[in-house]
């Protein structure tokens, strides 16, 4: 079980430079003051459940899986893994975790580019403790899940971005560790590429009962994957499963309208309403309650809209309403 | 232990393989390090030196020479190998792994250490049998060689302590002792043909006193009892700066753990 108890980080603020006496002090003793990354977090995973950690970019979702990974000390309260401590026994869970970390420098930092994708699988297969006579059926199992048994023995330097990113997965199959931690790990990756380590992940859980904590700012991914969602953006917002997360923010607000208007148009109205004038066009998106919207279509029929669609809210609009605070005004 | 010698044999192992399939790079390096030898040899063998070399333990500028350039390369081998492993790439992915940072350390650096120790005996080897170098292998030429060792690997945990709280791209520490090593230590010429303003400098580099040391035992035949207050001196200093080193890189880790900034996620 994975157990985050008033889980918290603060930062000092950025260094300034070696002239800025406050820097130096921020540095080398107690910060002036501090930054928040994650306030008050608490959640509980169970076994073999795919956890989602839904939030912006900044939310403190990589934040979280340095913590998890013994690599950040936590201002206060702590993550449980087993009912070990991440940070302060870090060597106690290294063997039953595997992450997947995010962005281009440290998602591809351990694989040797001038190595075949087999023998890259093979080292990480041998850092993380795989028995040896399993090795060579676990690479071909992860290899040919993923559609890269064809690629086995080309130097992974060769590989395209996707493709590397596939191997990055493959390795958590060769590991088929406990827990999986994953750090956003479809960002920047085509629809195909994307389903094809969902899947990789879903026959994780479901042949080896992994326990995955996702964290994402995709929507459709965490909705897809997830058993629940936790949304959060340096603090807990809502925690349920995904529909439930759904409904309960459906409450505001229930439609959608998407208009596009000749013309500068003039947005000065009340509600959820964002407009942006390009080309000589208005593009306006509107969230309103379900008794406000045929009023509101009128309104832009008078004014010549050229186009008027109604739709009903996704997780995704319900993403945007709560975390772009130009919505909001500030 | 027996996992972690397993996973140093595995680093050892993928870097060779790294290494040699650079293939060309390798025949360069090869050549390359021919005409070096070719070149130093000569080099060596025709300069004159108007400075007292007989008081080093070594008869002619070439043994002078050769015995520092090698005893350099041996002592300073620990230098980035402990600060390139902590802002690695791969770092956050290895500290995450069971294994641990022990056997990671010393397997990641295995083949770097092997190979340069592997071209240093080649090295040796060659300039014995073609420009006549005598050199005396002994325990006390070891033991100068393996305080040395130590010596920079303890500045090496002080600049990797330094480079992991501050993010520091540059390594000034290791930086500034290597710049100063070629021009004051005495490793190309002997330290008291410096001016008189660079004579400080050279008299508190630590790299004077091993090559001092080095030349005598490995080139004169000296023992450590007859060369044992320098030899002192330089065991103190090593253990003196050790704690100074683990102290830093205790403080660099921790404070790298606190800003977030181990690893570079």
């Amino acid at each position: 079980m994975i157990e985050a108890e008033n889980l918290t980080k603060y930062y000092p603020p950025p260094f300034k430079g070696f002239f800025d006496l406050g820097s130096l002090r921020d540095f080398f003793g107690k910060p002036r003051e501090e930054i928040p990354a994650l306030e008050g977090l608490n959640f509980k995973v169970g076994e073999g459940e795919i956890f989602g950690l839904l939030g912006p970019n900044g939310a403190g979702k990589t934040t979280l899986c340095k913590i998890a990974n013994g690599l950040l000390e936590p201002s206060s309260g702590k993550l449980l893994i087993d009912g070990h401590d991440s940070f302060r026994e870090h060597g106690k869970v290294a063997n039953k975790m595997f992450t997947v970390f995010t962005g281009e420098r440290d998602m591809w930092g351990i694989f040797q580019w001038r190595l075949s994708v087999h023998r890259n699988l093979k080292f990480i297969a041998r850092l993380w403790k795989v028995p040896e006579g399993e090795i060579g059926e676990r690479i071909e199992y992860a290899l040919k899940l993923l559609n890269l048994w064809e690629k086995r023995d080309e130097w992974y330097q060769k590989l395209s971005a996707g493709m590397k990113q596939k191997v990055y997965i493959a390795s958590a199959l060769v590991v088929r560790p406990r827990y999986l931690i994953l750090d956003e790990p479809t960002v920047f990756l085509d629809v195909i590429t994307k389903s094809e380590i969902h899947d990789a992940i879903m026959a994780l859980v479901r042949d080896f009962g992994t326990t995955v904590i996702l964290t994402t700012h995709d929507l459709q991914e965490a909705e897809k994957l997830s058993d629940r969602l936790l949304l959060f953006n340096k603090r807990p917002i809502l925690e349920g499963r995904p529909e439930e997360i759904s409904r309960k923010l459906r409450a505001p607000v229930d439609k959608k309208v998407v208009a596009l208007v000749e013309g500068k148009f003039d947005c000065n109205c009340d509600g959820l309403v964002k407009c942006t004038f390009k080309n000589g066009y208005t593009h306006l998106v509107a969230y309103l309650k379900v008794d406000e919207v045929d009023e509101f279509v009128r309104f832009l029929s008078l004014k010549g809209a050229l186009q008027i669609k109604v739709e009903d809210l996704s997780l995704e609009d319900v993403f945007l309403l709560i975390f772009d605070n130009r919505l909001f005004g500030g | 232990m027996r996992d972690g010698l397993r996973i140093v044999r595995e680093f050892f192992n993928i870097q060779r393989e790294v290494f040699f399939s650079y293939r060309w790079d390798v025949v360069s390096y090869l050549i390359g390090l021919l005409i070096q030898v070719a070149v130093m040899g000569i080099f060596a063998s025709l300069v004159t030196i108007n400075a007292n070399i007989e008081q080093y333990g070594t008869d002619s500028f070439l043994q002078f020479f050769l015995i520092g350039f090698i005893v350099h390369n041996i002592i300073f081998l620990p230098r980035g190998s402990l600060s390139k492993l902590l802002i690695g790439r791969s770092f956050p992915m290895l500290y995450a792994s069971p294994a641990g940072m022990v056997a990671i350390f010393l397997g990641i650096n295995a083949w770097n250490v092997v190979w340069s120790l592997m071209i240093m005996g080649l090295i040796t080897g060659v300039f014995v049998l073609f420009y006549g170098l005598v050199i005396h292998i002994n325990l006390d030429a070891l033991l100068v060689i393996l305080a040395g060792f130590t010596l920079t690997f303890a500045l090496e945990l002080f600049s990797a302590g330094f480079r992991a709280a501050t993010k520091a791209r540059q390594d000034p520490i290791n930086w500034f002792l290597n710049l100063t090593s070629q021009l004051v230590s005495g490793l190309y010429f002997p330290p008291q043909v410096l001016p008189w303003w660079l004579q400080p400098i050279s008299k508190i580099h630590p790299e004077r006193y091993i090559l001092e040391m080095a030349r005598l035992t490995m080139g004169g035949g000296y023992s450590v009892s007859q060369i044992w207050p320098s030899f002192v001196n330089l065991a103190i200093t090593t253990g003196v700066m050790l704690l100074i080193g683990v102290a830093m890189f205790k403080w660099g880790v921790r404070k790298a753990m606190q800003l977030g900034t181990l690893g570079h996620v």
